[in-house]
C-alpha cells in the first residue's frame, strides 16, 4: 500500500511507539516480582516510597516509549525523509501502527469513561460539618460512601449515612485521609495509571502491581491524616471499623480513592494504626528519578549524539518496507 | 456441601498448609525472606531448629517457597505474595467444587455470603476491641 508523506509520519509515530512500548512492558512485566516484593519490604517503613516505586515501574513504558519517538522517531523521520510523493508500506508495519492506534486509543477511551464515571458520583449539594473549614458533596440516599472523586480538581463526596455514623472526631480522621489522597494528587496517578497503555490490546497485565498499589496509597494516606498522633491513629481506625459495619465496601471505580474499597484489607490498616511504630520508618525513593533520567536518554541522545537519527532512520526504513 | 466447606481439604489444587506451615508462612510473608535462624525469632512460640528445618523443606517440597544457598545455609522465600496465595487457594476451591457431581451455584453463593457475613462481624469485633484497649492504654500513659 502506499502512503502519502503525512500518513507515513503518523504510522511511524503509532508504529515505533507501538514496538518500543511492547518491548519494554515485556521488560516491565519480567521486574514486576521483583519489584513487587521490594515494595513490601519498604511498604511497612514507608508506604508513600512503595507507592512511588511501583507507580514509575508501571508508567515507564509508556514514558520512556513516548520519549523515543518524540526524541528520536519523529525527528529522524522529519529531517532525513523526503517530503515529496508517496512511498509503499509493508503490512507489518501497517499493523504495528493499528495496533499502536489501537492499544492508545483503548487506553484513552477508558480514562474518559472513568472521568465521566467519577464526575457521575459527585452530587451537587454541598455541606460543612462541624469543625470543617472544606465543604463536602453530600449524597442523601443510596450505599453507604465515603470517597475523593476525580483527577482534576478532586472533591470529598460523603453519604449522609457515612456521616451520622462518625463522631466529630472520627469524622476529622477520616476527612484528613481523603485530603491526604488530594495532596499526594492519588487521583491524578490512578488517570495515569489508566491512560498507561497495556502491552497488546486488551491485555493487562500489570493488574497485580495496580492492586499493590491501590493498598499502599491508602496505608500512605492513613500515615499522612494520623500524622503520628495516637489520638489521630485511634479516631482513624474507629472511623474504618464504623464504615466498614455500615457496609461502606464500593467496588472500585477507577479515578475515586474510597476510604473503604471492596477487598480493602482493613485489619492491616487497623493494625497499623493501632502500631504507630510499623509506620515510622522514612525512606528515599529514587524511583522517579530512575524514571526522569530514562525519559531524558533519548533527547540526550538526540542532542549529543546527532548522528543516531540517521540509525533511526534507516531502522524506520526497514520497518516502513 | 457442609461436609466439603468444613474438611479443608484440597484434593487437586494448593495443597493444604498445618498450623506451624501456616505460622512459618505467615513469617516469611512478613519478612520477604528469612533463613532457619530469623524464622525461630519471628515465631510466637519457642520450636527447635530441626523442627523449623524440617518444615521449610517441605514448604519448598510443595513448590510454596523458593530457595538460595548463602553461606552455608539456606534463604527461603515464598513464590508467591499471600495475595496471590489466597487468590489460587479460593480458585482451587471454586474449581474443586464446581467440578463435583451436581453442583448448586446458588447454594454455594448463600451459604458463602453467610459465611463472611459472619466472619466479617466477628473481625470488626475484635478490631474494635483492639482499639478499646489501646484508647484506655493511651487514656492510663497519660493520666500518669
Amino acid at each position: 500500500m502506499t502512503l502519502p508523506y503525512a500518513v507515513r509520519l503518523v504510522c511511524v509515530c503509532l508504529g515505533s511507539f507501538f514496538l518500543v512500548h511492547l518491548c519494554l512492558y515485556a521488560l516491565a512485566r519480567i521486574a514486576a516480582p521483583l519489584v513487587l516484593r521490594r515494595a513490601e519490604r519498604i511498604g511497612k517503613k514507608s508506604a508513600r516510597a512503595a507507592t512511588l516505586l511501583l507507580l514509575s515501574l508501571r508508567l515507564t513504558p509508556g514514558v520512556v516509549s513516548a520519549a523515543v519517538v518524540a526524541a528520536l522517531c519523529v525527528p529522524s523521520f522529519v529531517s532525513l525523509e523526503s517530503e515529496r510523493g508517496s512511498e509503499a508500506a509493508s503490512f507489518m508495519f501497517l499493523c504495528a501502527a493499528a495496533l499502536g492506534a489501537l492499544v492508545c486509543g483503548l487506553s484513552i477511551a477508558r480514562s474518559v469513561r472513568a472521568a465521566v464515571r467519577a464526575r457521575q458520583c459527585i452530587p451537587n449539594f454541598t455541606a460543612r460539618f462541624a469543625g470543617q473549614t472544606e465543604a463536602v458533596h453530600v449524597r442523601e440516599g443510596g450505599e453507604p460512601f465515603l470517597g475523593l472523586a476525580g483527577a482534576w480538581r478532586p472533591k470529598v463526596v460523603m453519604s449522609r449515612s457515612v456521616a451520622t455514623a462518625l463522631d466529630t472526631d472520627q469524622l476529622a480522621a477520616a476527612l484528613r485521609h481523603e485530603q491526604a489522597h488530594r495532596v499526594s494528587k492519588d487521583n491524578l496517578k490512578r488517570l495515569l495509571l489508566l491512560l498507561s497503555p497495556d502491552g497488546l490490546p486488551g491485555i493487562a497485565l500489570f493488574r497485580d502491581l495496580d492492586r499493590s498499589w491501590a493498598r499502599f496509597s491508602e496505608w500512605a494516606a492513613d500515615d499522612h491524616a494520623v500524622a503520628q498522633d495516637p489520638h489521630s491513629s485511634l479516631a482513624l481506625a474507629e472511623a474504618l471499623v464504623r464504615v466498614a459495619r455500615l457496609g461502606a465496601r464500593s467496588t472500585p471505580i477507577p479515578l475515586v480513592s474510597s476510604f473503604l474499597r471492596a477487598g480493602d484489607d482493613i485489619p492491616n490498616r487497623v493494625e497499623r494504626l493501632l502500631n504507630p511504630t510499623l509506620q515510622n520508618g522514612s525512606y528515599r525513593s529514587y524511583a522517579t528519578g530512575v524514571v526522569g533520567v530514562l525519559f531524558l536518554v533519548p533527547f540526550a541522545t538526540a542532542l549529543l549524539a546527532p548522528q543516531s537519527l540517521r540509525a533511526v532512520h534507516l531502522l524506520l526504513e526497514r520497518l516502513m518496507h | 456441601m457442609l461436609h466439603f466447606f468444613q474438611s479443608g481439604e484440597n484434593p487437586n489444587g494448593m495443597p493444604a498448609l498445618g498450623p506451624l506451615e501456616a505460622d512459618v508462612m505467615d513469617v516469611l510473608w512478613n519478612t520477604s525472606e528469612a533463613n532457619v535462624r530469623d524464622v525461630i525469632q519471628h515465631l510466637a512460640r519457642p520450636l527447635a531448629y530441626t523442627t523449623v528445618m524440617t518444615t521449610l523443606d517441605r514448604l519448598y517440597k510443595k513448590g510454596l517457597l523458593t530457595r538460595r544457598k548463602s553461606e552455608r545455609a539456606f534463604i527461603y522465600a515464598p513464590r508467591l505474595s499471600r495475595q496471590q496465595w489466597e487468590e489460587k487457594r479460593a480458585d482451587d476451591f471454586f474449581s474443586a467444587f464446581l467440578s463435583g457431581p451436581d453442583p448448586s451455584g446458588e447454594a454455594l453463593i448463600s451459604y458463602l455470603v453467610d459465611k463472611v457475613g459472619k466472619h466479617d462481624q466477628a473481625l470488626l469485633d475484635e478490631m474494635e476491641r483492639k482499639i478499646k484497649i489501646k484508647r484506655a492504654e493511651l487514656s492510663r500513659r497519660e493520666a500518669r
